[in-house]
C-alpha cells in the first residue's frame, strides 16, 4: 500500500506492507516517517489548529499533539466554546481535550 | 538617520537577515509596514514550520514568535513597525509614519518585502467581478486574523499550497468546499497537502480543471467550469455550471521587487538576479526570502536570509570580494538556479534550484567544462520543492551549470 | 413634502453634470440612481478621453456638443481640482485618403489643431509604433481624465449647493397629478415638477414607469485590459487605428492614473458588464498593430462596459407623451467628451436656464497624501496620524486618503467606491492587500458590521459570518 508521509514538506512516499504484527514501512527517509505510516493505517491522528475568541478578537491555537482524526471536529466544537480575557503563547486553554491526550494551546499572544 | 544595514520587510526573511547583520557587526534598521512582525507567518495558524531550522513542529505564529525573539536579544537591531518604505535612491531610504516622511541613510540595504498573490487579472479570469472573489491569502487574512468567513459555498481554483490549506481551515469552520480546481494535470501543492486537507475531508480536486466563466452581477452566484485540452484551452463541451458564494484563487505568487523598478529580474522566479552574495545588479542592496525566489519553506527562507544578513553586513564594512566572477546557470532539467554569479573567494556555493519536472532516483551535477564539481543523488524530486545544493568551486572556470544527469 | 424643480434620474457623468449646473443655476435638484454610488454604469467604464471631435458625422448632435464640450473641459477640471491632461491624438494606420477623410470631418466640425504626419513624424512621437503605420492623424486637444473621478466630484459640487442626491433608489412607480410627478421607490417618495430620464442602459424601464417614448437600444460591449503603470513608456498619448463602422477601434492610451488602458471591444451584446475571452483575444489580436511593444501580460486589470447605442446620433428630447420630461438615450462615445455641453443642451431644452453661478461653493480636491509637498504632509499628519499610515501599498494610500474619502459630501461606504475616490486597490494586487483594511476602516467609521461592508451594490457583502456559529 502507498502512503505520502505528512510529518514534513518533504512529503516521503511511504510502501507498507502488512506483517504478522501490523505493517512494515519503507521509503521513509526519518523515524518519524516510519511512526506515521504505522499511525496512518491503524488510527490515523491529525494536529488541529484553530481560533478562539478573546475580550482582544481571535487568536490561534493548537493541540499539543496529533489528535484521532475522526476526533477531529469534535474538538472543534470544544475549541469553539472557548472565551478568553487575554492570550499569551503557550497558555493550554482546554487540558486533554475530550481525554485525547492533547492540550489546545495558545499559539499566538494577543 | 544612519544605519549599516537597512532591512525592509519584517517577516522571516527580514528578522533572520537583521539578526544575521547584527551579529556580524552591523547596526540594523529593519522596516515592517505592519504593527507586528513576522509578516504572513502570523495568519499561517497551520502547524508544520521549522522541522529544519528549530528540530520541532511549530505554527506559524509561534515560528514567528521565535524569530522575534532570537531577534530582542541582538542590541544593535531598531525595529520600525507600521512604518512604509516608499522608495529607495542611491543607498538612501524614504520611509513614512506617523511621524512623517523622513530619510534613512543605509551602506546596504536588503530588500525582504516577500510576494503578493496573483490575481484574477493574472490569470484573465474572465465573466463578472461581482463580491465573493478574492485571493487565497485574503481569505486566510479573513478567517485566521478577523475571525470572519468568506462564504458557505466555496470553491477554490489552483491548488496552491495557501489554497489547499484554506480549503482545510474553512471546511473546519464549517464551511463547505466544493471543490478544489486545477488547470494543469497535477496539484502545484505539495502532496502532503492535498492528503490532510483535502483527502481528509473528501473535498474533490478536479485536474485539468478551471473556472471558464465568473457568474453573479453584486455577489458571484457560481461559476462555469469545465476541462482544458493539452494546451490550456477551455473544452466548451466540457463546461458545466457549479453554485458557489465565494470563489478563492490560489494561483500563485510573484516577487513583491516593485520597490525597485531598476532591479534586473531573472524571468524564471521573477525575483532579482544575485551574485553570491545576495547581492542585487544594483549596489549595495541585496535580496533574501520571498522576494528573491518563491520558497516552500520558511525555513530555508530563513537560512538564506542569513546569508544575504551576513555579506549585507560584510559589504557595509568593505569586506566582500568581487574578484574572478563565475557565471551559474541552469542546464538540463533544471528550470533555475540562484545565484547566477560566484566568485573564486575560497568559500563554498550553496545554490537553489527547482527541477523542471519530476524525477526518481538521479545524479544532479555540477559542471565547469567538462570537470564535474560535484554531485547530488536525489531519491526523488519534484519542481514543487527548492533544492539545496552546495559546491567546491575552487577549480571553477568562467561558467558552472547545474543540470540532472542522463 | 418638497417639490424638486427637476429629478435627474441616473447618476452618471450626465445625470451629474445635469445636478451640478441645475444646483448652481439656483434650481432645487434631486438626483437619484439604483445604485449604491455615482458613476456605476458606463461612466465609470471607458477609455477615459475627451476626444477632440474629429471622428463624428458633421451637423450631428454628437459632433457638436463633443467639440463644444472638449472646449468646456480645462476650466471644469480646474473649478473642481480634478486633474486632467491634454495629451492629444493619433489615429493610425497606412491609408491616406481615410486620414484625408478624417482630417476634413474634423475641420467641418470646427476642430482645431489637427495636422496630418508622415511615418517620420510618428516616429519622433511614438518611437515604438507599428511598423505597418505610415500615416497619421494627429488632433492635439484631446484630453486624459477620471471619468469617475469627474462624475463623483461633480455630484459632490452639486451636493454642496444644495442638491439632494439619493442612492440605492429603485423606482417602483411615477404617477403626475397636476403638473407634479411622485416618485415612489420601496422606501422613498419624492415630488417635482420635472424629470429628467438619463438613466443609461436603464433609459427604457425608466421611460415606462414615467409613460414616456422608449427608444431602439443596441448594447454594445466593451472589454479593456489595464497595464500596470510600469508600463506607462509605451503610449504617451491617445493611438487609435482607422476607424471602422461601428467603432473608433482597440486603442491605446495613458490614464491620467499613470496606467495604460487597452481596448476596446465593440459587439452587441446584452447589458451586462462581464468580459469574454474571445472580446480580450480581439483586444489582445488588434492591439498588436499599434504598437511593437504592448505586453498584455502586464495587464493588472481587465473590465468592460456597456454603450447604449440609438442610432447614429445622441438621442436628448423632451417627451412628446408626458409633459416635464426630458430623456437622454444612447449617450455613447463620445458621450464624456460631449457631457457638459449635452446638459447645457438638454437644461435650456427642457425650458429651464443654464446659468451656473460664479459664486457657487467649490468642493476640495482630492489630493492625495502622496502627491503632497513636504510641509503639507506635515500639516495633514499634524491634524490627523493616519495619514502616515500606508493602507493600498500598490498606490502608497494612507489610512488618512481613505478617510477623507469617507467624509466627502457624498456618502458611500463600500470598497469600490473608495478605490473610485482614492485609488486603494486600483494597482497591482487589485486590492488583495488592502480589501480588508479598507472593509475595517469603512466598518469602523460608518459603525456598522464588517459583514455590511459591501463590494459595491446592495448583496455584494464578501465579509459573510463571524467564525463563531458562522457557517456551521
Amino acid at each position: 500500500m502507498n502512503l505520502t508521509c505528512i510529518m514534513c514538506p518533504m512529503g516521503c512516499e511511504l510502501t507498507a506492507t502488512k506483517t504478522s504484527d501490523g505493517y512494515k514501512i519503507s521509503g521513509n527517509n526519518c523515524l518519524r516517517g516510519e511512526k506515521f505510516g504505522k499511525e496512518e493505517l491503524t488510527s490515523p491522528k491529525r494536529i488541529v489548529t484553530a481560533l478562539v475568541h478573546t475580550d482582544r478578537g481571535v487568536t490561534s491555537v493548537k493541540t499539543s499533539v496529533a489528535i484521532d482524526k475522526n476526533k477531529i471536529f469534535d474538538v472543534m466544537k470544544e475549541i469553539d466554546k472557548v472565551h478568553l480575557k487575554n492570550a499569551k503563547i503557550g497558555d493550554i486553554v482546554i487540558k486533554n481535550v475530550l481525554g485525547t491526550g492533547a492540550d489546545v494551546v495558545i499559539t499566538k499572544s494577543i | 538617520m544612519n544605519f549599516d544595514v537597512v532591512i525592509i520587510g519584517g517577516g522571516p526573511a527580514g528578522m533572520s537577515s537583521a539578526i544575521a547583520s547584527a551579529q556580524n557587526g552591523s547596526r540594523v534598521l529593519l522596516v515592517e509596514r505592519n504593527e507586528a512582525l513576522g509578516g504572513v507567518l502570523n495568519q499561517c495558524i497551520h502547524s508544520g514550520f521549522g522541522l529544519h531550522y528549530y528540530n520541532e513542529e511549530l505554527t506559524g505564529p509561534e515560528f514567528a514568535n521565535r524569530l522575534e525573539n532570537e531577534l530582542k536579544k541582538e542590541k544593535n537591531i531598531e525595529v520600525l513597525i507600521n512604518t512604509f518604505v516608499t522608495s529607495i535612491k542611491d543607498n538612501e531610504v524614504t520611509i513614512v509614519n506617523s511621524n512623517g516622511e523622513q530619510k534613512v541613510k543605509a551602506k546596504s540595504i536588503i530588500l525582504a518585502t516577500g510576494a503578493r498573490e496573483k490575481t484574477a487579472a493574472n490569470i484573465c479570469l474572465t465573466g463578472s467581478r461581482p463580491a465573493g472573489v478574492m485571493t487565497a491569502g485574503t481569505a486566510q487574512k479573513m478567517v485566521n486574523i478577523m475571525g470572519k468567513l468568506p462564504g458557505k459555498d466555496i470553491v477554490i481554483l489552483g491548488s496552491g499550497d495557501i489554497g489547499l490549506i484554506m480549503a482545510r481551515r474553512l471546511v473546519l469552520e464549517g464551511a463547505n468546499v466544493k471543490a478544489v480546481l486545477e488547470i494543469n494535470p497535477v496539484t502545484s501543492g505539495l502532496r502532503r497537502n492535498v492528503l490532510q486537507c483535502l483527502d481528509d475531508f473528501n473535498i474533490p480536486l478536479l485536474l485539468k480543471t478551471t473556472v471558464f466563466s465568473v457568474v453573479g452581477e453584486n455577489k458571484i452566484e457560481g461559476i462555469l467550469y469545465g476541462n482544458v485540452d493539452e494546451n490550456y484551452n477551455p473544452i466548451k463541451s466540457t463546461e458545466k455550471f457549479m453554485k458557489c458564494d465565494c470563489l478563492i484563487l490560489s494561483v500563485g505568487l510573484t516577487p513583491e521587487t516593485d520597490l525597485l523598478p531598476d532591479l534586473k529580474i531573472m524571468k524564471a522566479t521573477g525575483g532579482a538576479e544575485i551574485n553570491e552574495y545576495y547581492m542585487t545588479n544594483i549596489k549595495n542592496v541585496f535580496s533574501a526570502g520571498n522576494v528573491l525566489h518563491i520558497h516552500d519553506l520558511v525555513d530555508n527562507v530563513c537560512l538564506e536570509s542569513a546569508l544575504a544578513g551576513k555579506y549585507a553586513s560584510l559589504s557595509a564594512q568593505g569586506k566582500l570580494s568581487f574578484s574572478s566572477p563565475i557565471e551559474v546557470a541552469s542546464g538540463k532539467g533544471i528550470s533555475y538556479v540562484v545565484p547566477s554569479v560566484c566568485y573564486k573567494n575560497g568559500e563554498k556555493l550553496i545554490a537553489k534550484f527547482r527541477l523542471k519536472t519530476k524525477i526518481t532516483r538521479k545524479n544532479i551535477v555540477a559542471k565547469s567544462g567538462s570537470k564535474v564539481l560535484a554531485k547530488k543523488f536525489m531519491l526523488a524530486g519534484t519542481p514543487g520543492e527548492m533544492v539545496t545544493f552546495e559546491i567546491d568551486k575552487s577549480s571553477a572556470e568562467k561558467q558552472i551549470v547545474v543540470e540532472v544527469e542522463e | 413634502m418638497k417639490i424638486y424643480d427637476t429629478l435627474i434620474i441616473g447618476a452618471g457623468v450626465i445625470g451629474s453634470f445635469l445636478a451640478s449646473d441645475l444646483a448652481r443655476s439656483g434650481y432645487s435638484v434631486c438626483l437619484v440612481d439604483k445604485a449604491a454610488d455615482v458613476s456605476t454604469g458606463a461612466s465609470k467604464a471607458n477609455s477615459g478621453l475627451i476626444h477632440a471631435g474629429f471622428d463624428a458625422k458633421p451637423n450631428t448632435l454628437k459632433a457638436k456638443l463633443n467639440v463644444e464640450g472638449n472646449r468646456m473641459y480645462p476650466l471644469i477640471a480646474k473649478r473642481l481640482s480634478l486633474p486632467i491632461k491634454k495629451v492629444g491624438t493619433l489615429v493610425v494606420g497606412s491609408d491616406k485618403k481615410v486620414v484625408e477623410n478624417l482630417y476634413a470631418r474634423g475641420m467641418a466640425n470646427g476642430v482645431k489643431n489637427l495636422s496630418i504626419l508622415q511615418r517620420d513624424q510618428i516616429k519622433e512621437i511614438v518611437p515604438n509604433i507599428n511598423d505597418s503605420v505610415s500615416v497619421a492623424l494627429h488632433a492635439k486637444d484631446s484630453y486624459i481624465i477620471s471619468p469617475y473621478l469627474l462624475t463623483i466630484s461633480l455630484a459632490d459640487e452639486a451636493i454642496i449647493n444644495g442638491a439632494d442626491i439619493i442612492l440605492n433608489f429603485d423606482i417602483k412607480s411615477v404617477k403626475r397629478e397636476s403638473g407634479i410627478f411622485t416618485i415612489k421607490s420601496a422606501e422613498k417618495t419624492i415630488c417635482t415638477k420635472t424629470i429628467i430620464n438619463s438613466a443609461g442602459a436603464g433609459v427604457n424601464e425608466v421611460a415606462k414607469l414615467i409613460g414616456s417614448e422608449t427608444y431602439p437600444i443596441v448594447f454594445r460591449r466593451g472589454e479593456y485590459f489595464v497595464l500596470d503603470s510600469t508600463e506607462s513608456g509605451i503610449a504617451p498619448l491617445t493611438i487609435f487605428p482607422l476607424p471602422s463602422e461601428h467603432s473608433k477601434g482597440v486603442l491605446v492610451t495613458p490614464t491620467i492614473d499613470g496606467n495604460i488602458l487597452v481596448g476596446p471591444t465593440s459587439y452587441e451584446s446584452d447589458s451586462s458588464t462581464i468580459t469574454t475571452s474571445v472580446g480580450l483575444g480581439y483586444v489582445r489580436e488588434n492591439s498588436a498593430s499599434l504598437l511593437c511593444n504592448i505586453n498584455l501580460k502586464k495587464s493588472i486589470r481587465q473590465f468592460s462596459g456597456v454603450r447604449c447605442v440609438v442610432g447614429d446620433d445622441f438621442v436628448i428630447e423632451k417627451s412628446k407623451k408626458v409633459d416635464g420630461v426630458l430623456t437622454l438615450a444612447g449617450i455613447c462615445s463620445p458621450g464624456l467628451s460631449a457631457a457638459p455641453a449635452i446638459s447645457k443642451y438638454a437644461i435650456n431644452l427642457l425650458g429651464l436656464n443654464y446659468a451656473p453661478s460664479e459664486n457657487a461653493k467649490k468642493i476640495q480636491p482630492y489630493t492625495l497624501f502622496k502627491n503632497c509637498s513636504k510641509p503639507e504632509k506635515n500639516e495633514l499628519l499634524s491634524k490627523n496620524k493616519a495619514y502616515g499610515k500606508i493602507i493600498c501599498k500598490c498606490e502608497n494610500i494612507t489610512e488618512g486618503d481613505i478617510l477623507m474619502a469617507l467624509d466627502r459630501p457624498l456618502k458611500i461606504q463600500s470598497i469600490d467606491g473608495v478605490k473610485r475616490r482614492v485609488r486603494a486597490g486600483m494597482g497591482r494586487c487589485q486590492g488583495g492587500f488592502c480589501m480588508l483594511a479598507v472593509a475595517n476602516i469603512i466598518a469602523k467609521k460608518r459603525k456598522i458590521p464588517l459583514e455590511e461592508v459591501l463590494k459595491e451594490n446592495k448583496n455584494s457583502n464578501f465579509i459573510m459570518f463571524d467564525i463563531r456559529g458562522g457557517a456551521r
